[in-house]
């Protein structure tokens, strides 16, 4: 359980200003129910999402007839619909009068933090339960898809799947509005790897959901995939080390090298953002280039 | 498998003596010699996916897949995929991999030797060779089609071939020959580099050619100015990215197109020129029609009033009037994609002939930035359903069964007695089905293709198959090997050595890179050997002009080569012998493919390809274009040189607006539209084996809109009947989600195969091109 201060809260509007009017973020929000501004479901089908019922709030009808009504939702649902699995988000001290329900919530919040950390969900029509997703910060461990170094990719230089949830599915540009940062987001305590390839702007393309970890697997599978390169070489001791992987869509360094990153491969000087200065790939384990025609031939 | 230095020096000697010998390269080389300091290779193939044809680069590690990279000397992708093609290496890893031919015995598959299932085909092809057929699919290599086609056209004297494709294209195909004489669109993708506005004809490349759209979608990111008008039943992923969305009723199409055509002659902001140096006018509903002036063309186009089109197509006025400003303005440089929207139509080929007419008349052809694009959905639809012609009606390069002229050149460049080749036409995919439920056909061999899935009406069509003898060559158990008399196992992607040609022409091969597993064999290997048997077992059919096997190669050194034997087989590669066949065939109609070598060396070369008189071999951007396209008259700008006049100009067809067959009523009250998504690719036997795709997208769903939804109680997660006049299936709804369908519609992908919606979908197809209509039917729908 987190809280966003009033302060915090003003600067994401802040932030969305420019987008839309302050006083439409008192209009309803459609398409994202408060439900799911709390604990946000998993995505697909099972992320049972019912605000929509009312004919009222049908989505298609007032969006995308204009760009200003997309960005329009587009900021709300960033301000309501999204935020990072497994965290709650409320807005403190926002009326005297509403002190009671908070307190009656954060009971119930502090119940839920003593309970498992996947608590299920159970959404309202079906019945159906579905543990809930973890939060990002957390590291994705193998799991049933352990054909690979990890659950998050198949292999080394795959596109790593999506480890959380996310509203609108349709949705893929607004993947940046967090994944843009460079920082972390210090008041959540939340780790947003940047995009290390910023020139793609189609990110759902590549990166597909893998957040339900409900869903076994179709049918069983054998591939072992490329393992993480291991350590690039040094000239001597205290020469900087080679990049030992291709570089091609990791503009960014700190993408994974950064505090976002996993802890084993965090750089020890991320105040130094020249990376390549000193650090250059290692022809050996370069992927780069391919193969000439020639070498594949064996005729070089 | 460990190899040390010496054993290793020693197969290598052996594989350059064998190929010195046969004049043809061993395939086991490339691997052997490739590997890098950490033990891995890296080779170039396409994408095995969708017909964008992206190049990957594959890693391979200890004899398997261990990664796929984007390749970036690829011109099509520039290093870029998309999720199914990260993870193409990884369809090739099910566990349930078939491994063993199997055969069907008092009811169960059972596992059999490759001798014995080569056996029983045979056996009952040469029992009944009139009544066989191969269904195909737009997945086979370019070599696959070929030997497909010598053996059942020239070898059985029997047409009964049709593809997926079918399925798939078919409409474009036969849009293109009526339109301007000859297959395979004249643009090329970087036309999609240089377009100020994309009109989207109920496409959704975001999910279906993801790398296309990428490569649209990120010149934004450049500072470049690019406009996207979305037409649509549905809006999805392409939609957000759209400026503008025109939402149509089914069908509506038709009149959209002439309605553009209209408000562009009375407006008189047509291009004058273009149109009397490039165009004649043609009346009627079938592939022939009449002549037609252009007066008569603007008098019958006065129907197609903004009013008119707004009563059928639902599109407002300004909305039209937007369209037809795009087009007005001359500077703009526009380029329409379309792909099954269009395709599978009950008119597929009118609406293709009408998005012609429109870039015609404003004169949006054959310049830089500017075509009418037709997107593929399979690597090698073009390549080879197309270009090689398995297509029941076709033969190779473009040509007809029923033309005398085109059979007799057949015979001779396969060098079969004249006469072999059956002068009727075979039947069309659905035609097909019928005919193997009504026992006209008694036996059907697929290949690369799951018909058990994909056939519209499957009650109707697919009901008798496990009576019928049915051969099934596939990699995984589908809904199709269910149905099998004999299970083949195959080898896939880089299992093999292979060719696809993609959707802007370009022609890609690759190399085997890894075995395929346990007792799996290639799919050409697979038909030669069908056809030694066939040999053996005295058809006579299977002889050429000198009394020798069909399939009789010889190395550089004149020894023939037992290509029916695995082990010969295996240390040649037929795939060269085969393209070295077929090249010829596709001088005719100028496809001029580049040869072997040269398409070894490249990465991919749009056709047509010619010498240079330096001796280096040039691709062709864009066909009928002076300066770019070599077999273009001097001086004509844009030459339509298989024009139906054979006078260098295209037809713009007058083809009115029709409605459906089927529309919704009291009883059906919802449009059904069917397809894919992002992860899946068809039928899902290769990427729901993915698990990263497979969670993704776990299961299938009806997607409704939010209003229709809100009024039948149903919310997300619920179960849904969704019921036709030909069957019914459970799906859960999914409301909001990725794609809103307009009210009264409804969506369903056909991915899974525990949710056939293909029960559902309707068979009506249209009469010129027989390409089904998957994406509009009448179902009902009900909360569980």
């Amino acid at each position: 359980m987190k809280f966003i201060s009033n302060s915090q809260m003003a600067a994401w509007k802040q932030r969305f200003s420019d987008r839309r009017p302050a006083t439409e973020y008192a209009a309803p929000s459609p398409g994202v129910s408060s439900t799911s501004t709390c604990c946000p479901l998993p995505a697909n089908l099972v992320a049972a999402d019912v605000s929509p019922l009312h004919p009222r709030t049908g989505r298609s009808q007032s969006r995308l007839t204009s760009a200003a009504t997309v960005q329009g939702v587009k900021a709300r649902t960033l301000v309501r619909g999204i935020v990072s699995p497994g965290e709650r988000v409320w807005v403190r001290g926002k009326a005297i009068h509403r002190f009671w329900i908070l307190g009656l919530l954060g009971a119930a919040g502090i119940a839920s933090f003593l309970l498992a950390a996947d608590s299920p969900i159970i959404t309202r029509n079906t019945g159906q339960v579905y543990p809930q997703p973890r939060s990002f910060a957390q590291p994705i461990r193998p799991d049933v898809l352990g054909t690979n170094i990890t659950a998050d990719r198949a292999f080394l230089g795959a596109p790593p799947v999506m480890p959380h949830t996310f509203a609108g599915d349709r949705d893929g540009r607004y993947c940046l509005e967090c994944h843009a940062r460079e920082t972390r987001i210090e008041k959540r305590q939340q780790a947003i790897a940047p995009v290390p390839h910023a020139e793609y702007s189609q990110c759902q393309q590549c990166h597909v959901n893998g957040s339900d970890k409900t869903v076994g697997l179709f049918r069983a599978s054998d591939f072992l995939g490329l393992d993480f390169p291991g350590k690039g070489t040094r000239a001597h001791p205290l020469a900087p080390p080679t990049i030992p992987h291709k570089t091609f869509m990791r503009d960014n360094c700190l993408s994974c090298h950064g505090p976002t990153g996993k802890q084993r491969i965090a750089t020890p000087h991320p105040w130094r953002s020249q990376c390549q200065q000193c650090h250059v790939p290692d022809a050996s384990k370069n992927y780069d280039r391919p193969l000439p025609w020639e070498e594949l031939r064996g005729e070089l | 498998m460990q190899t040390n230095r010496r054993d290793f020096l020693k197969q290598a000697a052996l594989a350059f003596a064998s190929s010195v010998l046969a004049g043809t390269i061993p395939r086991q080389m490339f691997a052997a010699t490739a590997q890098g300091a950490d033990g891995l290779t890296w080779q170039k193939a396409p994408c095995r996916f969708c017909g964008t044809g992206c190049g990957v680069m594959v890693g391979v590690k200890d004899g398997r897949v261990v990664a796929v990279q984007g390749d970036l000397e690829n011109p099509v992708n520039r290093g870029l995929l998309c999720v199914k093609g990260y993870h193409a290496g990884v369809a090739l890893y099910g566990k349930d991999r078939l491994t063993t031919p199997l055969i069907r015995k008092s009811g169960k598959l059972t596992p059999a030797t490759w001798d014995e299932a080569i056996e029983l085909i045979a056996k009952e092809i040469v029992r009944s060779p009139g009544t066989f057929s191969i269904y195909g699919s737009g997945q086979w290599t370019i070599p696959e089609g070929c030997v497909v086609m010598k053996f059942m056209k020239g070898g059985l004297g029997n047409n009964h071939v049709d593809p997926n494709a079918r399925l798939c294209m078919a409409s474009a195909v036969v849009g293109m020959t009526t339109t301007y004489g000859v297959d395979e669109p004249s643009g090329c993708y970087d036309d999609f580099d240089l377009a100020d506005t994309i009109i989207l004809w109920g496409n959704n490349p975001a999910e279906m050619h993801p790398v296309l759209w990428s490569r649209i979608i990120d010149r934004r990111a450049k500072g470049q100015k690019v406009e996207v008008i979305d037409l649509g039943t549905r809006r999805t992923r392409s939609t957000e990215e759209a400026d503008h969305y025109i939402a149509f009723t089914p069908q509506g199409d038709l009149a959209i197109a002439n309605g553009i055509c209209h408000l562009l002659i009375k407006s008189g902001k047509y291009d004058k020129d273009w149109v009397t140096k490039h165009c004649n006018f043609r009346k009627g509903g079938d592939a022939e029609g009449e002549a037609m002036t252009f007066e008569e063309y603007a008098k019958w186009l006065e129907t197609y009033t903004p009013e008119f089109v707004r009563k059928v197509a639902g599109v407002r006025p300004a909305q039209l009037q937007l369209l037809a400003d795009r087009f007005a303005d001359p500077n703009r440089k526009i380029v329409s994609l379309w792909c099954m929207g269009m395709n599978q139509h009950t008119r597929g080929t009118w609406i293709n002939n009408l998005v012609y007419n429109v870039h015609f008349l404003s004169g949006k052809f054959g310049k830089p930035g500017s075509t009418a694009f037709s997107l593929t959905g399979q690597p090698s639809a073009c390549g080879t359903c197309r270009e090689v012609g398995t297509l029941g009606h076709a033969l190779p390069g473009g040509r007809l069964v029923a033309n005398a002229e085109h059979r007799k050149e057949c015979e001779e460049l396969w060098n079969l007695p004249a006469g072999r080749i059956n002068a009727k036409p075979g039947h069309h995919a659905v035609a097909m089905f019928e005919a193997l439920q009504s026992g006209e056909l008694t036996g059907c061999w697929v290949q690369v293709t799951n018909p058990g899935q994909t056939m519209p009406n499957l009650n109707r069509l697919t009901s008798k198959l496990r009576e019928r003898f049915l051969v099934v060559s596939d990699v995984y158990p589908t809904a199709t090997t269910d149905l099998a008399t004999v299970v083949l196992p195959s080898a896939m992607w880089i299992e093999k050595n292979g060719m696809f040609g993609n959707s802007e022409r370009r022609t890609q091969q690759w190399f085997k890179m890894v075995e395929p597993p346990g007792d799996a064999r290639d799919d050409v290997w697979q038909v030669i050997a069908a056809a030694r048997k066939c040999f053996e077992l005295g058809h006579p059919g299977m002889k050429n002009q000198n009394g020798e096997f069909i399939f009789s190669y010889k190395g550089a050194d004149g020894q023939p080569l037992e290509l029916w034997k695995w082990d010969v087989f295996k240390a040649h590669n037929a795939d060269k012998l085969l393209f070295d066949e077929y090249r010829p065939f596709t001088m005719m109609k100028k496809y001029a493919l580049a040869p072997y070598d040269e398409l070894v060396k490249a990465r991919g070369m749009r056709w047509p390809v010619v010498q240079e008189q330096n001796g280096a071999w040039r691709e062709t951007a864009r066909r009928f274009v002076e300066g770019e396209d070599p077999f273009v008259k001097p001086g004509s700008g844009v030459d339509f040189y298989w024009g139906k006049l054979k006078d260098g100009k295209a037809l713009v067809w007058a083809r009115p607006y029709e409605a459906p067959p089927e529309v919704p009523d009291k009883t059906y009250p919802f449009w059904l539209c069917t397809g894919r998504v992002l992860e899946h690719w068809h039928t899902g036997t290769m990427t729901r084996r993915v698990p990263q795709l497979h969670r993704a997208m776990p299961r299938a769903y009806v997607e409704l809109n939010p209003m229709d939804a809100a009024e039948m109680r149903i919310a997300t997660g619920d179960q849904v009947r969704i019921k036709s006049r030909r069957g019914e299936i459970l799906l859960p709804a999914w409301i909001n989600g990725r794609s809103i369908p307009a009210r009264g519609s409804v969506f369903v992908p056909f991915f899974a195969e525990e949710a056939l919606i293909n029960l559902v979908t309707l068979e009506a197809h249209c009469p010129l091109s027989k390409e089904p209509d998957y994406k509009k039917c009448a179902v009902g729908i009900a909360k569980v």
